[in-house]
């Protein structure tokens, strides 16, 4: 990377994330001036003007791509509509060991001053834990399940190619039409719509002009820059900012300035879930470095240098601080840009291109953590791109991870869409797929499924604080299948309850905290006239994500096999032996942990069991309806809340002692596995992927066993097998537990270590001490 | 075919990448008549089930002396203590061991049973080019289990490897030959009287048996291979002879050099044997290359690499 790109490399490594009350301001100015007469649309599009007209522009030195989030890098705005923090959870921000924001002696002063008096009480957290019903607040309490929503809104979408061929005043003129087409004899909504399309309208002036206030700034540097090459940047800076997003981009910068532009506005107007990115990046811009290159205007090495700049962005924005449970379920820096390469095109040829290499050059000599990366390999994938991705994972870092492009597909079609929208997909966040540019994929919250055993277990009570949580199943056993009915009756009730919570939560954003700008960007929110938030795309799904599938699988199979089948143990026993957390039955726990069936091992005992609580978690969720139209499905990841569900259980059946971290994703147990990898992947391939919405699988190899060319086509090879077997995603980390334990130990030596976490990468030195043992505790394969 | 379909098996392992090409499915018989001292799998030489005992996962609950009935195992302070007098062979200690700090080695299974396993992994091996590698042990101590379970493999459309010493008897190589695709045969000695003073056996019916097996009608891959020993077989002489014998064989595909390690002395503890090359160190990595590179300019026309990787020649 030349002198430019280190710079600004640096200059995102080293600098802290800290608060900025910017926003905040800027909200509360707003909402005191008396804007009630306005629709919600109005509302928020006014707001969302209002920001990007006050607004501090950042220039920064030697950058080619403009536009920062915050008045800074690593200035994280706050979002006071949706969350308002307390002065104790900006100490917390402050002073936590892990994930800090820095906040000012001032950044306080003006929260207690204006902030917090203002919005206490009136943010969307408020309103939505006072909203809640009782089993809802008690469920979310014991840790059966999260809730996205609540401080963070819904967002879960990713852009598709639009913005590359049309500038958003045609978007405008889209609006325009629409609108004119309104039926205000027949159409009972009509007048919402307009509201809606009107506030759409006033978003995309918004953006304009805060693109041109970039380009005002860049002119006016430029006339005091003395450095002749600096100025004539200045210069190019301002002409594309004043041409872009307005107009659709005609060259490869003009193109990643526009896409940053229309990113910025998507973060500054609500603090949207899975940061918001532009998806098939290699695709989208090829045609402008294909041109460029012909035409001579382009080098290969002026478009590196302009990707590495665009990274830089990504990483200057961290995710917004999160307190509380959402702080426990995702506790990182990293807000989930998850950038897709290769796949296939619309018409279903190959989608690698040129560009897709010289990205993975970018990703690989970057570094970072923010944007994410994936590859998306379908059988038409030539195995130079493969092991082209296999050659970076190797190198340890966890990026980028692999998606099978043909299961992407085929779950997307399953779902309904169109085969086109379905190939213009991919995946998001972690894991989660979507029809990119067309679909709102909310992710809701994750679900503790093992905490479904433990309640069957004890009749419904929580043997953590004595409470009846659920519904009493019964507690006289007297064959596996009464277990699992009572697991399923858990499962029944607590989903039921997450879903009306859930569907309160989405009208109460459809009714407050629609996102005009977002849905100028979304197909078909402008045709419809309806906001992202109240079901204007084009596709609307609902999900909930299951935690712990591993850990579920090999209760149950504990309980079957030494209880039921081989009668080692009787179920009394068991459950002494789970209420001391095994002390004085260390032989039970011994028993639990080695001579039973587990997941993992290409075992069909235990995979069957499996499959069985997929199928009741599938359920259970799929098809229920949502408000918008749409339907719910689910999909198995679990960011980093595998450890929290893991610290609100005691003891478990599969000899895990109490509060540990439970498996995550779809992988088995740390340490369960011992048949190597290719039996985790007949193990994990048996689940139905294609009926979810993305699942997380995690493999862990020792650097030498992807040594040398073999390697690579092994790890390559191994990744063919899954995908044939129907998987969806696999992901790497390749470090010995040896670099992993030191860095525990002196964490300063090892800063730079970053680590495969579930669904991103992290610096293993962020991570909570529970997370690194995880991890740690995760099976090094040393074969294949 | 019925108990006569049963072999001694070790274990079997998935996913290999050292037997063979591709990702393979490695299943190791039980029963060797070579005693090498540097053998790392000490637990495949005896044709019998063995017990192994790891101390150190051992949580000293005594389930298992109580489930003996002959008194053969008593609690120690910190470990069991084994009399291998009074033991009959019975695996009810293994059974009452919670946590497998009592394992047997061994286990008579059927060439279906094995092919089930081997099953497993097909899609791996349609995509890596891997198939199904028996190793030993020694595959002639079985070969009628051995030739079953490659002829299995082979109906299958599964490729085949062999990993032997080629000790024994030719007609018990000729019953296998039809059915591998690559044979690996190892050369632990060109000098008979050293074969027999560091293996128990002289190298007469080896080398005899590598060079009928190479004249033979057969089609397969023959590779060489010499487990690198320093002080044993690790001279210019040996490697000359080597090179010599080498150079006569028409199906010779590759000479490999596997260097020493010493990653199966714990299992000798296991077994409460003793190690006797306890002071012998593996080679260096440069010592390796070197000899790599002097038995490859022996003989320019063959591929001689190390440990499987990659060749020179």
């Amino acid at each position: 990377m030349n002198r430019r790109v280190a710079l600004l490399k640096e200059e995102t490594l080293t600098t802290k994330p800290y608060i900025s009350t910017e926003r905040a301001e800027l909200m509360t100015l707003f909402y005191q001036s008396g804007q009630g007469s306005f629709s919600a649309p109005m509302q928020r599009a006014l707001a969302f003007k209002f920001l990007l007209e006050n607004k501090a522009i950042y220039l920064g030195e030697g950058e080619l791509i403009v536009g920062e989030r915050g008045p800074a890098p690593k200035a994280c705005p706050t979002y006071p509509e949706l969350c308002c923090h307390s002065l104790e959870d900006l100490e917390l921000l402050n002073s936590r060991e892990k994930v800090p924001y820095a906040v000012s002696a001032e950044t306080r002063r003006i929260y207690k001053e204006e902030i917090i008096p203002f919005w206490r009480g009136k943010s969307m957290r408020d309103r939505i834990f006072s909203r809640m019903s009782h089993e809802w607040l008690a469920a979310y309490e014991a840790g059966v399940f999260t809730e996205f929503m609540e401080q963070r809104a819904p967002g879960h979408t990713v852009l598709d190619d639009k913005i590359y061929r049309r500038g958003l005043l045609d978007f405008k003129q889209d609006i325009a039409t629409s609108l004119a087409s309104l039926d205000f004899l027949e159409d009972p909504d009509a007048y919402a719509k307009s509201e809606q399309l009107k506030a759409m309208s006033i978003c995309v002036d918004a953006i304009i002009m805060y693109a041109r206030r970039h380009a005002a700034a860049a002119r006016a540097l430029a006339q005091t820059e003395t450095d002749p090459k600096r100025r004539a940047e200045l210069e190019r800076i301002a002409d594309i900012s004043t041409r872009v997003p307005a107009r659709a981009p005609r060259d490869f910068w003009e193109a990643l300035q526009a896409y940053w532009y229309v990113h910025l506005g998507v973060i500054t107007e609500l603090n949207t879930w899975d940061s918001f990115n532009p998806g098939r990046l290699d695709q989208h811009l090829y045609p402008f470095y294909r041109r460029g290159l012909e035409e001579g205007t382009l080098t290969r090495a002026q478009a590196k240098e302009l990707l590495q700049c665009f990274w830089i962005k990504f990483n200057n924005q961290p995710a917004p601080p999160k307190v509380g449970v959402t702080a426990e379920e995702s506790g990182t820096y990293t807000d989930f840009a998850n950038i897709n390469l290769g796949g296939l095109q619309p018409d279903g040829s190959d989608g690698v291109n040129e560009l897709t290499y010289l990205i993975l050059e970018v990703i690989d000599e970057m570094r970072l953590i923010q944007p994410s990366t994936n590859a998306q390999v379908s059988h038409k994938s030539p195995d130079r791109f493969l092991k082209a991705v296999c050659r970076v994972i190797r190198k340890g870092w966890g990026q980028p991870s692999i998606f099978n492009c043909d299961t992407i597909i085929a779950q997307l079609l399953r779902q309904g869409k169109s085969v086109q929208d379905a190939r213009c997909g991919g995946a998001s966040g972690c894991v989660e797929v979507g029809a990119f540019g067309k679909e709102s994929y909310i992710l809701t919250g994750y679900f503790n499924l093992v905490k479904m055993i433990e309640l069957a277990l004890n009749n419904g009570v929580d043997p953590r604080t004595g409470a009846q949580l659920g519904p009493a199943t019964g507690d006289k056993f007297t064959s596996y299948d009464q277990v699992f009915t009572a697991f399923k009756q858990q499962l029944e009730h607590f989903i039921t309850i997450k879903i009306k919570g859930n569907n309160i939560i989405e009208r109460m954003f459809a009714a407050y905290m629609p996102s005009p700008f977002l849905s100028v960007i979304i197909d078909d929110c402008i045709k419809k006239g309806q906001d992202y938030n109240d079901g204007g795309a084009r596709y609307n799904t609902t999900y909930i994500q299951g935690v712990g599938l591993g850990s579920a699988t090999d209760c149950l199979a504990a309980i079957k096999y030494q209880v039921f089948d081989q009668e080692n143990l009787s179920l009394n026993q068991m459950l002494a032996a789970l209420r001391n957390n095994f002390a004085g039955y260390e032989d039970i726990r011994q028993l639990l942990l080695n001579k039973t069936p587990k997941y993992g091992n290409d075992d069909v005992y235990a995979d069957l069991i499996l499959t069985s609580i997929f199928d009741a978690f599938y359920a259970a969720v799929e098809g229920r309806q949502n408000t918008k139209g749409g339907v719910y499905r689910i999909n198995l990841l679990p960011t980093t809340c595998h450890v929290y569900f893991g610290s609100v259980i005691g003891a478990t059946p599969d000899g895990r002692r109490a509060w540990q971290p439970l498996s995550e994703g779809i992988s088995p147990v740390q340490g369960a596995d011992r048949h190597g990898p290719t039996a985790v992947i007949k193990s994990a391939a048996k689940i139905d992927h294609i009926r979810t919405g993305g699942t997380l699988l995690n493999q862990k190899f020792s650097p030498q066993t992807l040594a040398g060319e073999e390697g690579i086509e092994r790890l390559a090879q191994l990744v063919r097998s899954y995908f044939t077997l129907g998987g969806h995603h696999l992901q790497f980390n390749v470090v010995d537990g040896a670099t992993l334990r030191a860095a525990q130990e002196e964490p300063d030596k090892h800063k730079d270590l970053i680590v495969r976490v579930a669904g991103y990468s992290d610096y293993f030195c962020d991570l909570n001490r529970d997370l690194q043992n995880e991890i740690i505790a995760r099976t090094e394969h040393s074969v294949f | 075919m019925g108990s006569l379909d049963l072999g001694l098996v070790l274990k079997i392992e998935r996913g290999s990448i050292y037997d063979g090409p591709g990702l393979r499915t490695v299943v190791f018989l039980k029963g060797c008549p070579l005693r090498c001292k540097w053998c790392s799998t000490p637990e495949s030489q005896s044709y019998r089930l063995e017990k192994g005992y790891r101390a150190k996962y051992c949580i000293l609950c005594g389930k298992c002396a109580a489930a003996c009935t002959q008194g053969a195992i008593c609690l120690a302070e910190d470990k069991l203590k084994l009399n291998s007098q009074l033991c009959i062979g019975s695996l009810n200690c293994v059974r009452a061991c919670p946590r497998g700090a009592l394992e047997v080695y061994g286990n008579l299974m059927s060439v279906d049973e094995v092919m089930q396993v081997v099953l497993k992994d097909e899609v791996f091996f349609f995509h890596s080019g891997g198939g199904v590698t028996i190793s030993g042990g020694e595959v002639l101590l079985q070969s009628d289990f051995s030739r079953g379970i490659l002829k299995a493999a082979r109906g299958l459309g599964i490729n085949t490897a062999v990993e032997t010493s080629l000790y024994g008897d030719y007609s018990q190589v000729d019953k296998i030959l039809p059915w591998v695709d690559f044979l690996y045969v190892d050369l632990k000695h060109m000098d008979s009287d050293q074969h027999l003073k560091w293996t128990g056996v002289d190298n007469v019916s080896v080398l005899d048996n590598v060079k009928k097996a190479d004249a033979s009608v057969y089609q397969f891959d023959l590779y060489l291979r010499i487990p690198l020993i320093p002080g044993v077989n690790d001279d210019d002489d040996n490697l000359a002879a080597a090179a010599a014998f080498s150079s006569q064989l028409a199906k010779l595909a590759a000479i490999e050099i596997l260097p020493y390690h010493r990653l199966g002395v714990k299992t000798y503890q296991k077994l409460g044997r003793e190690y006797e090359l306890k002071d012998l160190r593996p080679p260096t990595h440069a010592h390796v290359m070197e000899r790599v590179s002097y038995l490859a300019q022996l003989v320019p026309t063959i591929k001689v690499g190390a440990g499987g990787g990659d060749y020179i020649n």
